[in-house]
């Protein structure tokens, strides 16, 4: 008898044993992924370090409201659902059931927090302040719904609010600042495990984040910004997702067994930029010999190697309202040559500086050779001005460029304002071009939040852009990354590495 | 003596303070903080509210003396990006750099102690080859820019043999490849010296007494040739803590070796001055303080000088 109920306890343990040992989280399939990116962050408060490199590691441990995916289409993150309530408000509804990695749910007043710490904690001094300064007032509804208003009607608040990163009250309230600025938390696939400035972030799985927990147990980001060296961690297998890939190294890449290179057409643009405020520049035929003599399919196969297309029209295709019947100037030596002439320039009349600032896009000096090149063919000297690139900046700000600059832009957030504000006057604070017609539809589409009222106004300026040739877009940028045949990774055109959809390969 | 020490104290506040005046200008002269600081969608009135909020819209000299007041006060300022004291940043890292400046030096007489005296040995011997070889050898390393050999070292080592790492500070043998690119630009110059050095030496009189007397060659070159080439050569080693300081940035960069100078490389790029000038002060100092000590070297081992 004794036995017999032996074993059934031995029976029931271990029932009671396996049921737990399933319940449990199974072990990632991949164990450790490193990404190497080319700067290294100087703080972990993910309100605070604003740059690329640095977000790409917010987005990993933080949630926000809503982001780009890889369509450029605004997807709900912590935010299901959203709506105009009047011409200035937006109202969100918020995903039910998130907790940030201290367990602290994830709310409305979360929400509000995170926007108001932003706007005026002066002690966290975040940079994002002056971008979000149309917000006049986060006004909390319920646990799960939150109204942003505005000052007045801003068609991108969905999409600049939505890119903020939500930090965790609770937290942030009992241990202060400076605490989070070194241990962040928050709602995303991985936790903060440490920082060791110079050298690496490591962040590991959130086993409870809401979309499931990703399939990585660990994430390490190194800085290395000499290209070489990034490229050589991937070969020997040290990194498996290296950022910012030149061309030349591509082959070398493809070629490794361990290694592949993965391309993404990005919101990045390469411009040519026309101080029209200045003679020669102000006269518009010359602008226009300008837009016709350059050979951008040529820069795109031969010194971009490929990994770049023509830019349609005036805006990257990615970006909202990207006018499909406004098209480039075509690229014709002999319509620039008449136009000069018809405008009373002699060959060689012409001599302005090209300038640009070193080091912000792959073969900058590279593309403005050939740029120089095509401008002497039709007659104008265009002398390459390489500058260091705060120089440059700082020349740009005190409005005292002249001539031709070439300059790359990310429009981040997808939206057409964000070129157009480089024709506004004023806008920047640097006025190269100022047309007081360009200067109303610019004003008029910044206030108009409904798409479809503002769709027109946008395609309006960007025909007047190229009526005017105030700024010639020349071709859109494709991101190259070098990856690891461990895993399988999709980029985004926006640029953010975002690791929780990463699957071995 | 002492007079001596205090005089060359005065003279290192004189050039740390130049030194600074001329650094703490130029940064300011060619490029804006804030236009960093800020993502590119801020708007201009954001920038040029940053700017007056850290001074920079007032003239330069008023800056310097603001600059000056807060020294005072024991801050070098907090750096403007980290938000924290930019002193201590620099003073974190200052050991890693310290590590590689070590290895560095100790590669870089590895290289020049055996060379510069083979050299010179066979030199005196008359043994063309020896000394041309090993001169053709410090040449080469003259020659070679740091930042082409870092690498040339990274391609033969990392990824083509995968011997050691390519970057990075883990564990000793992350100190190698960086150590060796650093050290052996200046092994080239101590070779050379120590080369003209000891071929001088092998020809004065007390050598050739001692080689009558019948002492080991050996013993000639331990005792009494080292002794007497070792001046210049510490002098030169002194010198070179300067010059592998300076090579350290561009070594951190090649190998992203988190010492002072990748800090500051970074921090030159972004425009954020309390790093870049608190690394400009404490260079001159270390630097200039060096310098001293090796004089007082020079004093120490040669009887004859006397300040």
């Amino acid at each position: 008898m004794q036995t017999k109920w032996h074993w059934i306890l031995i029976l029931f343990l271990i029932t009671l044993f396996s049921s737990t040992v399933q319940s449990q989280t199974p072990p990632a399939a991949i164990d450790e992924v490193t990404v190497v990116i080319s700067r290294d962050v100087t703080t972990m408060d993910p309100q605070v370090d604003w740059t690329l490199d640095a977000r790409n590691i917010w987005y990993n441990i933080s949630g926000y409201l809503a982001l780009h995916d890889r369509n450029m289409e605004l997807r709900g993150e912590l935010a299901e659902s959203w709506e105009w309530i009047d011409d200035r408000t937006v109202r969100f509804h918020l995903r039910e059931g998130v907790r940030f990695h201290n367990g602290e749910p994830f709310d409305a007043n979360a929400v509000k927090f995170s926007i108001d710490r932003i706007l005026y904690d002066e002690e966290a001094g975040s940079p994002w302040k002056s971008v979000i300064s149309f917000v006049e007032e986060v006004i909390v509804v319920d646990d799960f719904t939150v109204d942003v208003r505005a000052t007045g009607p801003v068609p991108t608040l969905a999409a600049q609010v939505g890119r903020m990163v939500i930090v965790p009250p609770g937290y942030i309230t009992e241990f202060g600042n400076a605490h989070f600025a070194a241990n962040p938390i928050g709602t995303g696939p991985f936790k903060f495990v440490e920082w060791v400035p110079g050298q690496r972030v490591v962040l590991e799985r959130n086993t409870d984040y809401w979309r499931g927990p990703a399939n990585i147990e660990r994430v390490v980001f190194r800085a290395i910004p000499e290209t070489f060296t990034r490229i050589t961690e991937l070969l020997t297998g040290r990194a498996d997702i290296v950022v910012q890939v030149p061309e030349e190294s591509v082959d070398q890449i493809e070629a490794s067994a361990d290694s592949r290179v993965v391309t993404v057409p990005s919101m990045q643009t390469v411009y040519l930029g026309l101080s029209a405020q200045h003679e020669p520049l102000n006269d518009p035929m010359v602008r226009q010999a300008i837009g016709h003599a350059i050979n951008v399919q040529g820069i795109v196969d031969f010194i971009m190697g490929g990994y770049a297309q023509p830019t349609a029209g005036v805006l990257n295709s990615f970006i909202w309202g990207a006018d499909p019947n406004v098209e480039r100037p075509e690229y014709d030596p002999e319509l620039a040559m008449s136009l000069l002439a018809e405008a009373g320039y002699a060959p060689g009349e012409i001599d302005i500086p090209l300038t640009f600032g070193t080091g912000r896009f792959i073969k900058d000096r590279e593309v403005a050779e050939a740029i120089s090149a095509d401008l002497e063919a039709v007659g104008i000297t265009a002398t390459v001005t390489p500058m260091e690139w705060g120089v440059w900046q700082e020349n740009y700000y005190a409005d005292s460029l002249e001539g031709l600059f070439l300059m790359s832009w990310t429009a981040t957030i997808g939206d057409p304002d964000d070129i157009f504000k480089f024709v506004e006057s004023g806008r920047t604070g640097f006025t190269y071009f100022s047309s007081a017609a360009l200067d109303d539809v610019i004003a008029k589409q910044l206030v108009t939040p409904e798409p479809a009222d503002r769709l027109p106004i946008v395609q309006e300026a960007q025909q007047l852009i190229r009526e005017h040739m105030a700024l010639i877009a020349l071709y859109d940028i494709e991101t190259t990354y070098g990856v690891s045949n461990r895993i399988e990774w999709l980029p985004q055109p926006n640029d953010f590495i975002l690791l929780h959809g990463v699957t071995p390969r | 003596m002492l007079v001596y020490v205090v005089k060359r104290l005065g003279h290192t506040v004189i050039i740390i303070l130049s030194v600074l005046i001329i650094v703490f200008a130029l940064l300011r002269l060619g490029g804006d903080p804030s236009a960093f600081l800020l993502p590119p969608d801020a708007p201009a009135s954001a920038r040029e509210e940053l700017r007056v909020s850290l001074g920079l819209d007032q003239p330069i000299p008023l800056q310097f003396i603001r600059y000056l007041q807060e020294i005072a006060s024991g801050s070098f300022g907090d750096s403007l990006r980290w938000r924290r004291p930019a002193i201590e940043l620099i003073l974190d890292r200052v050991p890693a750099t310290l590590r590689l400046t070590g290895v560095a030096m100790a590669v870089s007489l590895a290289f020049a102690l055996p060379l510069g005296i083979m050299a010179a040995v066979a030199a005196h011997r008359r043994r063309r080859w020896i000394d041309t070889l090993a001169m053709g050898f410090v040449l080469i390393g003259q020659s070679m820019p740091t930042f082409w050999f870092g690498l040339m070292l990274i391609f033969v080592f990392a990824l083509t043999l995968r011997w050691l790492p390519p970057s990075g500070a883990d564990g000793w043998t992350s100190l190698i490849l960086p150590g060796v690119t650093l050290g052996f630009y200046s092994s080239a110059i101590v070779a050379r010296l120590l080369r003209s050095n000891v071929l001088e030496m092998l020809s004065q009189d007390f050598v050739r007494t001692a080689r009558a007397k019948g002492v080991r060659e050996v013993t000639i070159l331990a005792r009494h040739v080292a002794r007497n080439a070792a001046i210049p050569v510490v002098t030169i080693l002194g010198l070179q803590v300067g010059t592998l300081l300076g090579g350290a940035v561009v070594t951190e960069y090649v190998f992203s070796y988190p010492g002072i100078g990748l800090l500051t490389l970074d921090a030159i790029s972004q425009r954020d001055f309390p790093i870049v000038q608190g690394f400009v002060v404490l260079m001159a100092l270390v630097i200039t303080l060096i310098n001293l000590v090796v004089d007082l070297a020079y004093a120490a081992l040669d009887p004859r000088i006397r300040y």
